[in-house]
């Protein structure tokens, strides 16, 4: 397994003495978070538990948050896509840039900056209150990181319901959070986290690339590539995950009709 | 996936298929989610090189539904998973829902 070390470009700013309670390490993550002018971090998605796939080396996402309800969000990794997404309060900016194309969305009215809130990284935006610890907070180890483990009422735009935090020592910034979703906990891991990392002026700009084509409506760009309602569907052979050779003819042989759906776990 | 396995186990005696195609996970991470998912319809892998299947697909986001009927003829194409929608591809095609 890979050691995850967080890349800190935090190295100054005093430790403070940790923190007995969960409510006081979350309050100092979030006064922290508060002087903080944008992050950057690897996120990585899994069944909590599961190690971190090794596909996750470069992760699927790469997040950078500004203030208030700016972001940046780059899907790329394992999927093979190179995408890109920026929102801010007023609209989005999404980019294909294998196919050098984009899509804008300007929203009628400004969407509340509470949107694109990650747990742990709520002193981002202003106003936003401190999340409620439920409890102590727990020493632990997340992801070979020394670390303090804090339950805390999710908000309703997080998903609602008890999620753990996992913070640094000291409340200096949050390592992942783990969300328990119905039967199943996932666990988001934020890796390679930079504190006021150094990005361009524009990142949060909502202005296209000179030369890119534009999509009319995101939706409308990643439909109007799918085949043709009445037209056959192209026939395929696969392995299963368990490495079985098969094939849509053979697994569709007889049946009355089929769901074919394209899924990727990132 | 839950709400896949929902639909499966509702229709799959009423002659029902379902294949997840995956793009890009590697076969631990699908069989690991299968597992923990309790996912009992068939999983193939799209990991040739060039993601043959998607791309003849026309998929460019995830999830994205294609509703086929018996001929393996395309009744509705989705991107995302608009359940509704879906559910009316399916009855289309003779499903009773």
């Amino acid at each position: 397994m890979h050691t995850f070390a967080l890349v800190m470009a935090l190295a100054i700013g005093q430790q403070s003495p940790a923190k007995s309670s969960g409510q006081e390490l979350l309050d100092a993550l979030h006064a922290r978070m508060r002087e903080v002018k944008a992050v950057q971090f690897d996120l990585a998605l899994k069944p909590k538990g599961e190690k971190l796939p090794a596909g996750a080396n470069p992760p699927s996402m790469t997040y950078i948050l500004g203030r208030d309800g700016l972001s940046r969000v780059r899907i790329g990794g394992t999927s093979g896509a190179d995408r890109e997404s920026i929102t801010t309060p007023n609209g989005m900016l999404m980019l294909n840039s294998k196919a050098k194309q984009y899509s804008t969305q300007k929203f009628d009215k400004p969407q509340p900056s509470s949107r694109m809130i990650i747990p742990g990284f709520e002193g981002l935006v202003a106003g936003t209150p401190v999340p409620k610890a439920l409890g102590e907070a727990k020493k632990t180890t997340f992801y070979g990181q020394e670390a303090l483990a804090v339950a805390f009422a999710a908000s309703e735009h997080s998903g609602g319901g008890q999620q753990t935090l996992y913070v640094a020592p000291g409340g200096t910034h949050p390592l992942g959070v783990s969300i328990a979703r119905g039967d199943q906990t996932m666990e988001a891991v934020f890796q390679n986290l930079k504190i006021n990392p150094d990005i361009a002026a524009d990142t949060f700009a909502l202005t296209p690339p000179a030369g890119w084509t534009k999509q009319e409506s995101q939706s409308g760009d990643l439909e109007a590539s799918l085949l043709k309602v009445g037209t056959a569907a192209p026939a395929f052979t696969a392995k299963t995950a368990t490495g079985q050779g098969t094939s849509l003819q053979a697994l569709t042989k007889g049946k009355k009709g089929t769901l074919v759906n394209f899924w990727f776990y990132g | 996936m839950p709400h896949l396995r929902e639909l499966y186990a509702r229709l799959r005696t009423q002659g029902f298929q379902l294949i997840a195609v995956n793009e890009g996970d590697p076969a631990k991470t699908i069989t690991d989610y299968a597992r923990k998912e309790r996912l009992p319809f068939p999983m193939v892998r799209d990991d040739t090189s060039g993601h043959d299947i998607t791309k003849r697909y026309g998929v460019q986001a995830f999830p994205t539904n294609y509703v086929l009927d018996s001929k393996g003829r395309i009744v509705g194409a989705f991107v995302g998973f608009n359940e509704e929608a879906i559910k009316q591809a399916l009855r289309k095609v003779g499903f009773k829902l």
